[in-house]
């Protein structure tokens, strides 16, 4: 053996010096699907860990598929425990689980609203530094305690509750009502000055429904534990819960998270039941979609802003129930000027809000940032204090782009 | 022995460079350097030290400070073995022909005298493979001969009509004719002598030369040429009459395509090399017969181009092939451990291929080929890692399709080397990496599983291999016994048996496809063996030994060279590149022959090879009138 191979020896040694070992198997961790915090009983907190049964998920060593339902033995089973912190919680379930406790594949971290009232900056902000940590996942504020909404939130099509929790906040992809903030948009959010973040609203089922009136409603009118229903799975997530400094101020209902969406150009499509003008009682039912980024012009006059909006907007005619022929290119416009004027009230109802919570959540801080020259200057603006005093103006332009399969359609006779 | 830190500072400072004979002498630059006179007292221990005596391929390690490494080779010859007290007189008598053979002692004018060293040579009458035949040549007067050749080995009907018959029957007709002809003074007159006459017209053999020494005869003959020796003459005449039995000229084995030719080469020499020259039909192809070693002098041909070659290429082959000395090389694989430039390299550095299209293409692009006698493998030099991830089909099919069998290829090579060592590392290190779905799944059916990943990744691959091992080496006749096994090993018994975890299947099943994917036999080895130190690696290191091994991995491979050329050689170091070392180009676009080897001619098609796109058909006629 020469020099030659003792040094390479060496070297490789070396290499070796840098490895973590950490070596773990998959089966001798316990996978964390969604942690829950609760105001405490005891301590300060109540941690709820949400953990992944994978021999049930799995169906066994042997391949045979795995059975539905779930709850007690089922596919998850939930610890609720009392700690200072949320990350000591992970030393007190590795004494409870057999298996060492890893976040890594955690999808959603639920604060309870009464918590998320009283400000959940100083839980959540920490933990973004902590490797395990997902800043994909999303933050959810639950009407109810995070751990009955957990435990109880049994998903009814899914085995698997990750996969049930990351489905249901990919709706913001296909449905307006739920916010597309994650965990990473949301910290961005909460630390810069202008703009402010908007959760996940969740609830679990009321024991019975409740019906208010039955005058008509727009369908965005709704938000989670106030949506009527009978049947379906335990939770419903519809809605946001607005933050300011890191404390929730307000609820937003389905149509209000659309707008917000709207502005920050993670609208993708909704549909919209608008009265049809000519036919009291009718609907003509919509398509929505955003044709370009919105144009947000500010200006500072008398050292309030004055904010004007362009959303421009397209769409197809999904159906016209009264069957009045609105489809020729001449009274189109009729259709577009009914679109507009819905949309153009529920984004009103929007910005009367914010500036009545004084949190600007639909982002128009950001726009104005750029008339500043230095970030001392901005911050010298203090904006969060001139906005609730903003004008505002906003423009809707809608355009059918398709009609729909039907060409010339005459009413029923 | 502190020097190597002076050997270090050779690599760290500026060096002048110096002018190298030839670029494909691999490692000359350090070899120059050894030669040079060193300033310090121990370089000077070794004055007999000098380049070319060198084995080529052999690492010396350039420290000067170094002892020389002294083989103490104990004289065992002459005296110590008991076998050769016992036997001395026959040692003795091994030396004596020995040494008749290696002085080339002239043959004499006695015939008998002759026949009696040939005798001894040849071991007759022991051996009676080697026939010693005599006769009479029918002339005026009749003269006695010899012919010596060796049974089995030569065509007895070339024999018995273009040899025996000439001399013994026509001779006298043909002495007679001469006679009669008017003016011509006589056939003594028309030839120099009598060995010249038989020489120049009675023996009708295509090939016919002459041999003063015993050791040129017996060469010869153990080629399956005869050898005629005429009493009263010391010089014998060599006829062309070989003819052995050989498989003939059949399917490559190894290399199969679908579209191209269905040629592959045999253990017949002369067979191969006439496969290569049907398909090139330039004067400029050269055959040259290089003895090697102790072998018969037809033992190695190297084959090239002679107006297209780079002349240094040609000599550096010829070089070291004339500078073995080994005792078997009659197969590819045993020539090519001889010549390569890196033996402790895992990857070949030498292609070899039983295609003559192969290397027919390959002498075309300035390649240099050698063909070993007794192996269906030519050795096509130098070797590139690109040229090692070619398929011959890659040009016969059309490029589109030529370039995706390559990507397919080269994600093969990939899946079979990393494969394996990602499952691992991600597994065991990074789970964070699979999605929750996946992992979820793989966590539950390994519940059961009692091993770790790792033990469970070797288990699989290395019954994967004995499989494969297995599958080479078993007979035929009971071939089908293999598949049940393997298929019960790797298949669903070992998932039911709780020993592996169903989704490692997939895995070793992706891997071996993408090992079979990999052209070249030889590099398909180092694959296999590469693969478990990188599974090695992951299993410590996790996707950081991963990377830091395919670094030293990529680093060994770029600083390897075969025949001078970089393994990497069109990527790296960068140079010129053709359309045809990654991706396949259309065929009009391959203008240029590789820059790496320097050729004599560098265009191979001119800019616009399709005549007939132009106006008019630029490149030929108009066409019929």
């Amino acid at each position: 053996m020469n020099r030659a191979v003792k040094l390479i020896l060496a070297a490789a040694l070396v290499l070796l010096l840098s490895g973590c070992y950490d070596y773990s198997e998959p089966d001798e961790k316990a996978w964390v699907l969604a942690m829950g915090l609760d105001k405490g009983r005891q301590n300060k907190l109540t941690v709820t860990a949400v953990i992944a049964v994978p021999k049930n998920i799995a169906g066994g060593g042997g391949g045979q598929p795995a059975s539905g339902g779930g709850g007690a033995g089922g596919n998850f089973f939930t610890i609720s425990m009392e700690a200072p912190t949320l990350l000591s919680t992970l030393e007190l379930l590795d004494s409870v689980v057999d298996r060492r406790v890893d976040l890594s594949h955690t999808k959603w971290f639920v604060f309870s609203r009464e918590l998320a009232e009283q400000g959940i900056a100083g839980y959540f902000a920490p933990i973004s530094r902590f490797y395990q940590f997902r800043r994909s996942s999303y933050i959810v504020v639950c009407q109810e305690r995070a751990e009955d909404f957990l435990a109880k939130g049994v998903p009814k099509l899914e085995d698997n509750v990750g996969k049930y929790f990351e489905l249901m906040q990919r709706g913001w992809r296909y449905t307006e009502f739920i916010p597309f903030d994650s965990f990473h948009q949301f910290y961005l959010k909460s630390e810069s000055p202008g703009v402010e973040p908007v959760a996940m609203l969740a609830s679990l089922n009321r024991k019975a429904p409740v019906f208010e009136s039955n005058s008509p409603k727009p369908k965005g009118w709704y938000y989670a534990g106030r949506i009527p229903r009978r049947g379906g799975g335990p939770v419903e997530v519809m809605g946001g819960a607005v933050f300011r400094k890191g404390k929730m101020v307000g609820i937003l209902n389905g149509d209000q998270v659309g707008v917000q969406k709207m502005f920050f150009d993670t609208f993708r499509r909704t549909i919209v039941d608008v009265p049809d003008p000519k036919h009291p009682g009718r609907y003509i039912i919509v398509d929505v979609k955003p044709r370009q980024k919105p144009e947000v012009e500010v200006q500072i006059v008398d050292g309030y802003p004055q904010i004007s909006v362009d959303l421009k907007l397209e769409g197809d005619i999904i159906s016209i129930q009264s069957g009045e022929n609105y489809t020729t290119p001449d009274r189109l416009h009729i259709v577009e000027q009914a679109v507009e004027r819905i949309l153009l009230k529920d984004i009103n109802d929007t910005v009367a809000k914010s500036q009545e919570l004084e949190t600007d959540f639909l982002g128009f801080g950001l726009h104005a940032k750029k008339l500043f020259r230095t970030w001392p200057e901005w911050e010298e603006y203090r904006w969060d204090e001139k906005y609730p005093g903003a004008q505002i103006a906003v423009n809707v332009d809608y355009k059918v782009r398709r009609v729909g399969l039907v060409h010339e359609m005459a009413p029923l006779r | 022995m502190m020097s190597w830190p002076k050997a270090m500072l050779k690599y760290l400072l500026y060096q002048k460079p110096k002018s190298i004979p030839s670029v494909y002498q691999s490692g000359i630059e350090d070899k120059l350097e050894e030669a040079a006179p060193q300033p310090s007292g121990s370089g000077g221990k070794e004055p007999g030290r000098k380049p070319e005596a060198k084995e080529h391929g052999k690492p010396t390690d350039g420290t000067g400070g170094k002892k020389p490494r002294k083989r103490v080779a104990r004289q065992r010859n002459k005296t110590g073995s008991p076998v050769r007290e016992k036997f001395v007189g026959k040692v003795a008598e091994n030396q004596s022909i020995d040494e008749i053979l290696q002085n080339k002692v002239k043959l004499v004018y006695d015939l008998e005298e002759n026949r009696r060293v040939l005798a001894k040579i040849f071991r007759v009458p022991q051996n009676k493979d080697a026939v010693l035949r005599s006769l009479t040549i029918g002339t005026d007067p009749p003269v006695k001969a010899l012919l010596v050749f060796i049974d089995g080995i030569t065509n007895s009907q070339v024999q018995n009509l273009a040899v025996l018959q000439p001399l013994m029957l026509i001779s006298g007709l043909f002495d007679r004719s001469m006679d009669e002809q008017p003016g011509a003074n006589g056939g003594t007159a028309f030839y120099k002598d009598l060995f010249d006459r038989v020489k120049e017209a009675l023996v009708p053999a295509n090939q016919v030369s002459t041999a003063d020494n015993y050791a040129r005869i017996v060469d010869d003959v153990l080629n399956g040429n005869s050898a005629l020796l005429i009493d009263g003459f010391n010089q014998a005449i060599l006829l062309e009459t070989k003819g052995w039995q050989y498989r003939s000229v059949g399917t490559p084995q190894v290399e199969a395509v679908i579209r191209g030719p269905q040629e592959g080469f045999t253990e017949q020499i002369r067979v191969n090399t006439s496969l290569i020259r049907k398909i090139i039909h330039l004067p400029s192809l050269v055959t040259e017969f290089i003895k090697v070693g102790g072998a018969s002098p037809m033992q190695c041909a190297v084959m090239y181009l002679d107006d297209l070659a780079n002349p240094d290429l040609v000599h550096e082959v010829k070089r070291r092939l004339e500078s073995i000395q080994a005792d078997y090389t009659q197969v590819t694989g045993l020539m090519e451990q001889l010549i390569e430039d890196a033996p402790f390299a895992l990857v070949p550095q030498v292609l070899a291929t039983e295609r003559p299209d192969r290397v027919a293409a390959n002498l075309l692009e300035g390649h240099v080929a050698i063909v070993v006698d007794g192996s269906p493998f030519v050795m096509v030099v130098p070797a590139t890692f690109f040229s090692l991830m070619q398929s011959p089909e890659d040009a016969y099919v059309r490029w589109p399709f030529g370039s995706f069998a390559r990507l397919i290829r080269y994600a093969g090579l990939f899946l079979a080397l990393l494969l394996p060592a990602h499952y691992v590392a991600i597994v065991a290190y990074h789970q964070e990496f699979i999605p929750t779905d996946l992992l979820l799944a793989m966590t539950g059916s390994r519940e059961k599983v009692p091993f770790p990943s790792i033990v469970e990744v070797l288990i699989m691959e290395l019954s994967f291999e004995l499989i494969r091992e297995a599958g080479v080496r078993i007979p035929g006749t009971v071939g089908t016994t293999l598949g049940i096994v393997g298929a019960l090993i790797l298949g669903q018994a070992a998932v039911a048996a709780n020993i592996v975890s169903p989704i490692l299947i997939i895995v070793v099943a992706v891997t071996a496809l993408g090992s079979f994917s990999i052209p070249n036999y030889t590099f398909s080895l180092s694959i296999r063996v590469l693969r478990f130190i990188y599974i090695f690696l992951a299993s410590v290191l996790g996707l950081l030994g991963i990377m830091v091994g395919f670094f030293v991995h990529v680093g060994l491979m770029v600083s390897l060279k075969s025949f001078g050329v970089p393994f990497i050689a069109p990527a790296a170091p960068v140079t010129r590149k053709n359309q045809d070392y990654f991706m396949r180009g259309a065929e009009w676009q391959q203008e240029i022959r590789p820059d790496y080897l320097d050729p004599l001619k560098r265009r191979r098609q001119p800019r616009i090879s399709r005549g007939w796109t132009g106006p008019a058909g630029r490149k030929g006629d108009s066409g019929p009138q």
